[in-house]
């Protein structure tokens, strides 16, 4: 007889106990089983994530130089102190803002361009739409630094194809572009913005393709217009692939580094000095590897504040049934 | 059940399979002579034959029982820098290292080089070393490492760009007036420049201004390293001289971004007409194919760089050593490579071939032989006694990126020389006080 088979009655009290010890021991060997089979994968995430982070985190509060690694003391919050009272680049005004400036503008233009493509591509009077977004995704899928570098030969005050446009149009004065303190903030995003467009157009068009035909040609029978189509019914119900994508963007920017680096290295006088950017000076430039660790620790602090911020609006969503 | 034996047998299996390979590799490098050598250098030293190629095959010749696997990494200058300490942090530096000469306190006082002093003493060329290269190789009394090249910088035109603009092709500027004056006469912003120098965020922006400073009787620390000495009238007077030139449109600002290489590049390319640099014949044969040593001789000049009105001639001198990483596993094998590849025979080759200054006394004494590769060798060679060494203390990194940042801020108009120079110097008092 099967132990797991329902007991007749006048079974006895062990024989009992002994099928539900046998359930339990089985229900045991099926954790088991199941943590060793994410074992490896947690280890992996052990050893080449958290560990790293935790290191990371540990060695801020110490006077660690790159050249002498193994030569540390501990001082504690010195190296943050240090990071926030540096006259040069000040770590509030400089670094902070043009990191601000750098994320909103990148990810308002990346969301914003590629919605606006993906909605574009929707159209049905769109013909060879699939060419259109190959070409969008190419710039995604080129490294940053070939990106950062063909820029870096437009915007080339005297040979770059911007400035010959611009004398073509009869302009007097040509921006100096990536040399002009005004005006170096905007190039890069401008780039930044054409490198990571496709990514937010992917999203976007995912989350297009999942509003139901039939909701939008009722819209229509209620004599619905386009704008009020667009935004009574169409961004109301991509609201959780614009957050998803917001929030993904804005930790990709905050971490962004080859594309400022090979641009500018965040020059002229630290107008793009972000604070990814100001980590590897700090760490590896000038070797302090306990206050590059400090910004690291930081950068890692904003990138929580960011992921709170998605669960929190998340779970807003499920509590709100909008998903 | 079953498959959790079938995993368990299959870890075992792969642990098992691990151990033994181990084995079997560490049993088969006792048997043979496999022997890996790795060297970091710039990147152009693997552009010709000297010094590497020939000195991997001597070493080879020399040793025929051990099978070599020469491991060449080239970088650019900061790269490479930051490429030996992340190396050597996580415990895999190179075996030779071509140590820039103001990162030799820093490395030394790290304990990232090794003491060199008794393999330099038994080394039959150490006696040809010009005495003053010999001493500059001293830290805190020993030696680590010996000269693969030195260098000085000197002022390169373009001839094709002088004659356009009417002046004399083989008469450069003496002093900072007939610089200013030259320079724009030679201008045609924005297709080019009369003058170039860099203002990006590199060591080598604050070259042209050290020139200056000392051609102008200033310094740029004090004697004892530990105070700086920059912001001073002279300092105001060397900087103001440069950002004159920015003012009068003679060098544009976009001098501020792109990269250092970009200057030098551009007085062969026909974007700026004068600027200062080293290596020019190297730089010139890279970006001209086909260059001739007649065709060099009659499109561009070198001469001194001009000196500030009733001051000393100037320049700026470096160079690298070859040095053996503390770290190295091959220390002797390392040591023998690099008294092949910076002996007197490799050295005249290479520096011939790039545009660089000797720095044996032997090869000192062949400038006819020089000349008939480099036509402007002599002039080089004239400028060493007006050449200053920059401090190599290991702070210097840090204190050029503050100088820089002066450069950099007066170029774009944010600061007067003076207020520059003196926010520079506040931070590099703090900097050498930690």
């Amino acid at each position: 007889m099967h132990p797991l088979a329902p007991r007749r009655r006048g079974c006895s009290l062990l024989e009992q106990v002994s099928a539900m010890k046998f359930k339990l021991q089985k229900q045991q060997k099926e954790t088991v089983r199941g943590y060793l089979f994410v074992l490896p994968v947690v280890a992996l995430l052990f050893f080449f994530s958290f560990y790293p982070l935790l290191r990371t985190v540990y060695l801020s509060f110490f006077k660690v130089n790159l050249a002498s690694i193994n030569r540390m003391s501990f001082i504690g919050w010195k190296n943050y102190e240090s990071l926030f009272t540096r006259p040069t680049p000040a770590f509030f005004s400089q670094i902070l803002t043009a990191t601000f400036l750098y994320v909103f503008g990148s990810v308002a233009g990346q969301i914003g361009f590629g919605f606006i493509v993906a909605y574009l591509l929707q159209q049905k009077f769109i013909k060879g739409r699939e060419i259109f977004r190959a070409l969008i995704i190419l710039p995604w899928v080129v490294s940053g630094i070939i990106i950062a570098i063909s820029w870096r030969f437009m915007y080339e005050p005297r040979l770059g194809v911007l400035n010959y446009v611009l004398t073509l149009l009869g302009a007097q004065s040509l921006p100096t572009w990536l040399n002009d303190e005004r005006l170096v903030m905007a190039c890069l995003i401008v780039a930044n913005i054409w490198h990571g467009m496709a990514f937010s157009f992917i999203i976007q068009t995912s989350g297009l393709h999942s509003i139901s035909e039939d909701i939008i040609e009722a819209a229509m029978v209620d004599g619905a217009s386009a704008f009020q189509r667009l935004t009574l019914i169409t961004l109301p119900l991509m609201r959780p692939f614009l957050v998803l994508n917001l929030i993904l963007t804005s930790m990709a920017t905050v971490n962004s580094f080859d594309l400022i680096y090979a641009m500018t290295n965040g020059g002229p006088l630290f107008r793009t000095e972000v604070i990814s950017v100001h980590m590897y000076h700090r760490a590896f430039d000038f070797g302090h590897l306990g206050e590059g660790s400090a910004v690291a620790t930081i950068i890692l602090l904003l990138n929580l504040v960011l992921t709170i911020f998605y669960m929190r609006i998340n779970r807003g969503q499920e509590q709100g049934g909008e998903l | 059940m079953k498959i959790c034996k079938l995993l368990t047998v299959l870890i075992v299996i792969l642990i098992i399979g691990s151990v033994l390979s181990a084995a079997g590799a560490k049993e088969k490098q006792a048997e043979s002579k496999d022997v890996t050598l790795t060297i970091y250098a710039r990147a152009y030293t693997f552009a010709q034959d000297a010094p590497w190629v020939q000195a991997k095959a001597e070493l080879q010749r020399r040793h025929p029982d051990i099978n070599f696997n020469f491991i060449e990494e080239g970088f650019g200058w900061a790269d490479m820098r930051t490429k030996f300490l992340t190396a050597s942090a996580g415990g895999s530096p190179p075996d030779v290292m071509m140590t820039d000469i103001i990162w030799l306190g820093e490395f030394v006082d790290n304990g990232l080089l090794t003491d060199l002093s008794d393999r330099v003493a038994k080394w039959s060329e150490w006696n040809d070393v010009v005495p003053a290269y010999r001493d500059a190789t001293y830290w805190n009394g020993k030696v680590y490492g010996t000269w693969i090249n030195t260098d000085v910088r000197v002022l390169v035109w373009n001839k094709d760009m002088f004659r356009a603009a009417g002046l004399d092709p083989n008469r450069p500027p003496q002093d900072w007036d007939e610089l200013k004056s030259m320079a724009a006469r030679l201008t045609k912003a924005p297709q080019q420049y009369g003058f170039g120098f860099p203002a990006t965020l590199e060591d080598e922006s604050v070259m042209k201004f050290f020139i200056n400073l000392y051609s102008i009787g200033g310094q740029i620390l004090t004697d004892d390293n530990k105070q700086a000495a920059f912001n001073s009238p002279e300092g105001v007077e060397a900087l103001e001289a440069l950002i004159d030139l920015v003012k009068a449109g003679s060098t544009p600002t976009s001098i501020v971004s792109g990269k250092a290489s970009d200057i030098d590049n551009g007085v062969f390319q026909g974007k700026f007409a004068m600027a200062s640099m080293t290596k020019a014949y190297g730089l010139a044969k890279d970006l001209i194919p086909g260059l001739t040593v007649d065709s060099y001789l009659n499109r561009f000049g070198v001469a001194p760089i001009p000196r500030a009105p009733n001051g000393v001639p100037s320049t700026m001198a470096g160079g690298y050593l070859l040095s053996v990483p503390s770290g190295s596993k091959q220390k002797d094998l390392a040591w023998e490579l690099i008294t092949i590849a910076a002996g007197a025979d490799l050295q005249f080759e290479y520096t011939a071939a790039r545009g660089y200054v000797p720095t044996f006394t032997s090869l000192m004494a062949r400038g006819t032989d020089y000349a008939e590769v480099d036509p402007y060798f002599s002039v080089i060679l004239d400028q060493l006694p007006s050449a200053t060494f920059r401090p190599a203390i290991p702070e210097w990194t840090e204190i050029s990126a503050e100088i820089q940042n002066a450069v950099q801020a007066c170029v774009l108009g944010r600061y007067t020389p003076a207020q520059a120079l003196q926010i520079a110097e506040a931070a590099v008092n703090k900097i050498l006080a930690q």
